[in-house]
């Protein structure tokens, strides 16, 4: 079911009404039925991925939580035991937990390896030659979403943050709540399992934001990225080099800014009508000063999961460890920060390969992790720099390093796109082998499927998009803003939004289905 | 004080939506006037003792006009492009809430069409669905007849609530809106005669059309169902069903297809009229009776044909001449000098 | 237990290698190609060269269809009909059928062919049913209708997506 389609608007409105007609304790029952229902919508072949990984991690979680607590109740009923002993003891438990961490992590992480390798066409031609055919090719639906989420959870129950969840149902409903399925947010299971599992009342204020933050959602979804969505694939072509690759980095920003956010917005806004609080996953990252800060602001649960389960361990593992004994030893300062690059490297591959197992993917993840090295590198000259010219506190500096960055992460974005890394790298050459301005006045514009009045469009959303970050930059949230307001004049405004989304929305007979840019992952 | 505060501006707002939505949707007035002839039906709904059901070949090719005039027969079309058996049937259902006719003529050209698939492209499909069912009324048989209808593309975007609310399917029209739009926003003119719509230009069919064979010959299971289910509501609400043919000679109407509705009538004990076979019978001159070339029939061509299939109505049929009741005549006449009147003003325009 | 996670290792490894598999991706098809008197017809081709290679037609008439603009014409020539229909302002041709049994297809079947030889040139699998053959390539299809055992229509047409 797309989260931009008529019935999923239906089947909102319903769950909505259903969720606070019935008794508190039965809520999480609905949400489980109705995360069900939802992934049964993209087909009965795809809900054997989501029951493998519930039931995977489920039962690994559940083995490590029962080897951990049959540890401590062994240590506790033998005090007399020596300090060896009960080392010996805690490294059994603790082998045993690694082993079946590792097969959980090995079976469901190569389940979305392999599905995201059928999809790599010399793949496919390999593996089609007279086997048998079983499930269907497509990814399954938020593969890469549940999957991290339902990892995130085994890797913190062995780390003895969370205890293992004994009622599977409530697990279930932690892995498949849907309104996070289809692209995020990643959820830690101790902040969501806390509001999942309990009852919520009926709150107006709280409906009416979550419904405020759906509309605003399909504004971004429908009126701003699927009308540019056909620029972009137009610019795509081998014809459009230089300044038009230029105008192809920034419709691209403002596609996946639209179509990623706005489907984060739909997601949180019904979630947060249901009385639970999703993480955000967004903090305005075009605002960014630099590449660090905007991975800080863009995709944030991602980012965290990565943090925390690939770089962390990485870091600390024997083998970068070793590498920290070996390169301190060799260079002073440089030799502090090499442990720190290479987990960054082993953390930036990872989320290469989580988008995407083709080498442009790879090549993204490696430049956002280059930019990133070199500007920490960097850094002492830059304290020079700013020591001696004092252009820190100036506006206009803050305004170059937003712009500076927005760019920089425009041109790594386009990755993307291409598929093949030679395609991108001549694209990328273009720029300053044949930029001419020109086409932005001699008509190419206007041959890449989208008339003045989508230009006009664009533009006038691309300026309130710009205004409501502006106000959550500086004050917050502008719903509450708005709720301080007059009710006529909050609902005009709403109303007139909402006008927007169904006049100038791309959707209906004679516009192309569009799912969101985030479901390929 | 604020729920009322609330329900007001609510209403305020569901008002400006019915006002944009009729402000988008095709207004059917002056170009495609297709699209205007189902939901002109509810105007002229109630003492009809016919009514004709089918596609072009019935809003084209018979005069209510001349059925009154010649046999005192008042009659109805419940005419669209290329409307469907499915429909068809849906339309009869929704039709018997108004009234019930002493005979229901339902043309058979639509039993070819099994599935909304096999009517050809599926653009056109979408939007001659549209012509029929975006103009009939909100009713359990308006989604019965969407559903059935819809094409596989329809289906995947869930159109079937666009044709609950077409201001989802017309939603972009803003930026297209003509003059037409606003003229007829709020009230539309008549453009058909009790659902005829009348054409008088001249173009003489010349020479045959060639046609291909069909595929098969056998009508599908789901036309033989929909015929089947029209000829027991007919018989449940004591009106005689009657099969036609139109007399026009393209699209072919093949011998085989003649034979199965011939079998069929014969069995089910229903008159049948192939007036394709009665073409000399009737008077159609293929030289001064069509509008384009043998497809349809002009107004002259449809008033000869309402003409001997009156006659065919009042003796086979027994259905009385109502021109004794001065209500009906009265409404009639009225019809009957509009009708004259477009008469000249088409035949002045085109001079 | 640790038999148990081996045990799960092997069913998930054996499922993975089970899955995913696809049918290779076909190369593009191009349709059926007729020859007529050195002229070459193609489904969804433009028209105006193909008729002015024809010659002047037996006669040329236009189906209208119901409440749309743009007509399809039927040109009728000695041996066939083809009909074409107006796409985005050009007309392209979208049938062509057999009217006697001069044309053969590139085949060589032909109005009064047999079942068998129809069978032996297509294959036994293109048969809906005793009375109907098609067959798709591209973007176009080939229709023959059998009655009583013999060829009684030869049709090429556009597929409409």
């Amino acid at each position: 079911m797309n989260l931009i389609s008529i019935r999923f608007v239906i089947f909102s409105a319903v769950l909505l009404v259903l969720y606070y007609r019935i008794s508190q304790k039965w809520q999480r029952i609905v949400l489980l039925a109705a995360s069900f229902c939802f992934y049964l919508c993209a087909g009965t072949e795809s809900l054997f991925f989501i029951l493998f990984t519930i039931l995977t991690t489920y039962f690994c979680a559940r083995c490590i939580g029962r080897n951990q607590a049959r540890l401590n109740r062994f240590l506790s009923g033998h005090p007399a035991l020596t300090r060896e002993d009960k080392r010996c003891r805690r490294d059994k438990t603790r082998r045993q937990n690694r082993l079946l961490l590792a097969l959980c992590l090995t079976a469901n992480f190569g389940l979305l390896f392999f599905c995201k390798a059928c999809l790599i066409q010399p793949l496919h031609q390999a593996l089609s030659d007279g086997r048998l055919s079983f499930l269907t090719l497509a990814l399954p639906l938020g593969i890469s979403f549940f999957l991290f989420q339902s990892a995130g959870y085994v890797i913190d129950v062995y780390r003895g943050t969370v205890p293992a969840e004994r009622n599977p149902c409530k697990y279930a409903l932690f892995v498949c709540y849907f309104p996070q399925l289809i692209q995020g947010p990643i959820s830690r299971f101790s902040p969501l399992s806390e509001q999942l599992f309990r009852g919520h009342p009926f709150d107006g204020k709280e409906v009416s934001f979550g419904l405020q933050r759906m509309l605003w959602g399909y504004f971004k979804k429908l009126v701003v990225a699927d009308r540019i969505a056909p620029a972009v694939a137009a610019l795509r072509q081998s014809e459009y080099t230089g300044a038009a690759f230029g105008a192809l980095t920034l419709f691209y920003a403002i596609q996946i800014y639209g179509d990623f956010t706005g489907g984060i917005d739909i997601a949180l806004g019904l979630s947060q009508a249901l009385g639970i609080r999703l993480p955000e996953n967004f903090r305005r990252p075009f605002f960014s000063k630099s590449t660090a800060e905007y991975w800080r602001r863009w995709h944030i649960t991602l980012g965290q999961w990565m943090k925390d389960d690939i770089f962390f361990p990485v870091s600390v593992s024997a083998g970068v460890r070793k590498l920290s004994r070996i390169s301190r030893s060799h260079w002073n300062g440089f030799g502090k920060r090499l442990p720190v690059y290479a987990a960054s490297i082993v953390t930036w591959l990872a989320t290469g390969i989580w988008h995407g197992l083709t080498p442009n993917f790879v090549l993204w993840g490696m430049l956002n992790c280059l930019v990133i090295v070199v500007s920490e590198e960097l850094t002492p000259l830059y304290r020079r720099f700013h020591s001696r010219f004092a252009l820190k506190d100036k506006p206009w500096y803050g305004l170059f390093e937003i712009i500076r960055t927005f760019l920089l992460m425009n041109l790594i974005r386009a990755c993307d796109l291409f598929p093949h890394v030679g395609d991108y790298w001549s694209r990328v050459c273009s720029l300053f082998t044949g930029f001419h301005l020109r086409v932005f006045w001699d008509g190419t514009l206007m041959g890449l499927g989208l008339t003045g009045l989508d230009y006009l469009i664009l533009a006038g959303s691309a300026a309130l998009m710009l205004a409501v970050s502006l106000i959550q930059e500086k004050t917050g949230s502008v719903r509450k803003l708005l709720w301080r307001w007059p009710a006529p004049v909050r609902r005009g405004l709403l109303f007139l939004l909402g006008l927007a989304v169904l006049l100038m929305g791309h959707y209906g007979i004679g516009y192309q289905a569009s799912s969101f840019l985030y479901n390929q992952f | 004080m604020g729920k009322i505060k609330f329900c007001a501006q609510l209403g305020f707002a569901l008002a400006i939506l019915l006002l944009l939505q009729a402000l988008l949707i095709p207004k059917y007035m002056e170009s495609t006037q297709e699209g205007a002839l189902i939901g002109e039906y509810y105007a002229n709904a109630g003492g009809n003792d016919v009514i004709f059901i089918g596609d072009c070949e019935v809003y084209e090719n018979f005069s209510p006009i001349t059925l009154w005039n010649e046999y005192g027969i008042p009659s109805c079309i419940r005419g669209s492009p290329q409307q469907t058996i499915w429909q068809s049937y849906y339309l009869l259902e929704e039709t018997l809430r108004y009234e019930t006719p002493q005979v229901v003529v339902f043309n058979v050209l639509s039993m070819k069409y099994d599935t909304p698939e096999s009517t050809g492209d599926p653009t056109r499909r979408e939007a001659y669905n549209r012509l029929t069912l975006d103009s009939m009324r909100p009713s359990v048989f308006k989604w019965k007849a969407v559903q059935a209808s819809l094409t596989a593309d329809e289906r995947a975007q869930d159109a079937q609530f666009s044709y609950l609310f077409p201001i989802l399917r017309f939603h972009d029209r803003w930026s297209k809106l003509m003059a037409e739009d606003f003229t007829y926003w709020l009230k539309k003119d008549q453009v058909s005669h009790n659902g005829y719509l009348m054409q008088t230009g001249i173009k003489p069919m010349t020479d045959a059309h060639p046609a291909p064979a069909p595929a098969g010959y056998q009508f599908g299971s789901a036309s033989w169902d929909y015929l089947n289910r029209m000829e027991r509501l007919c018989r449940a609400h004591g009106i005689k069903l009657v099969l036609i043919k139109a007399p026009t000679l393209y699209p072919v109407w093949w011998k085989e297809w003649d034979a199965q509705i011939r079998s069929y009538a014969q069995e089910k004990g229903l008159l049948y009229l192939n007036m394709t076979e009665s073409l000399d019978e009737i008077g159609i001159d293929w030289n001064r009776d069509t509008y384009d070339a043998g497809l349809h029939l002009n107004v002259w061509g449809a008033e000869k044909a309402a003409f001997w299939f009156g006659r065919i109505l009042a003796t086979q049929c027994s259905l009385p001449d109502r021109r004794d009741d001065d209500a009906l005549c009265a409404r009639w006449a009225a019809k009957t000098d509009i009708y004259e009147q477009q008469k000249q003003t088409q035949l002045a325009s085109a001079s | 237990m640790k038999k148990i996670c081996v045990l799960l290792l092997i069913v998930c490894t054996v499922l993975w290698i089970c899955g995913c598999s696809a049918p290779a991706p076909q190369p593009a098809e191009s349709g059926f190609v007729l020859t007529v008197a050195d002229c070459t017809i193609t489904m969804g081709a433009e028209a105006a060269p193909i008729l002015a290679a024809l010659g002047k037609p037996v006669t040329v008439t236009e189906e209208a269809s119901c409440a749309f603009d743009g007509t399809e014409k039927t040109y009728r020539y000695e041996h066939f009909c083809l009909t074409t229909c107006p796409v985005n302002g050009a007309e392209i041709v979208c049938r062509v059928w057999f009217t006697d049994d001069s044309l053969s297809t590139a085949e060589g079947i032909r109005i009064g062919s047999s079942r068998d030889a129809v069978a032996q040139t297509y294959g036994g699998d293109v048969f809906k049913d005793d009375g109907l053959c098609v067959l798709n390539r591209g973007e176009s299809s080939l229709t023959i209708l059998l009655t009583n055992g013999a060829v009684t229509s030869v049709q090429y047409a556009l597929i409409i997506k």
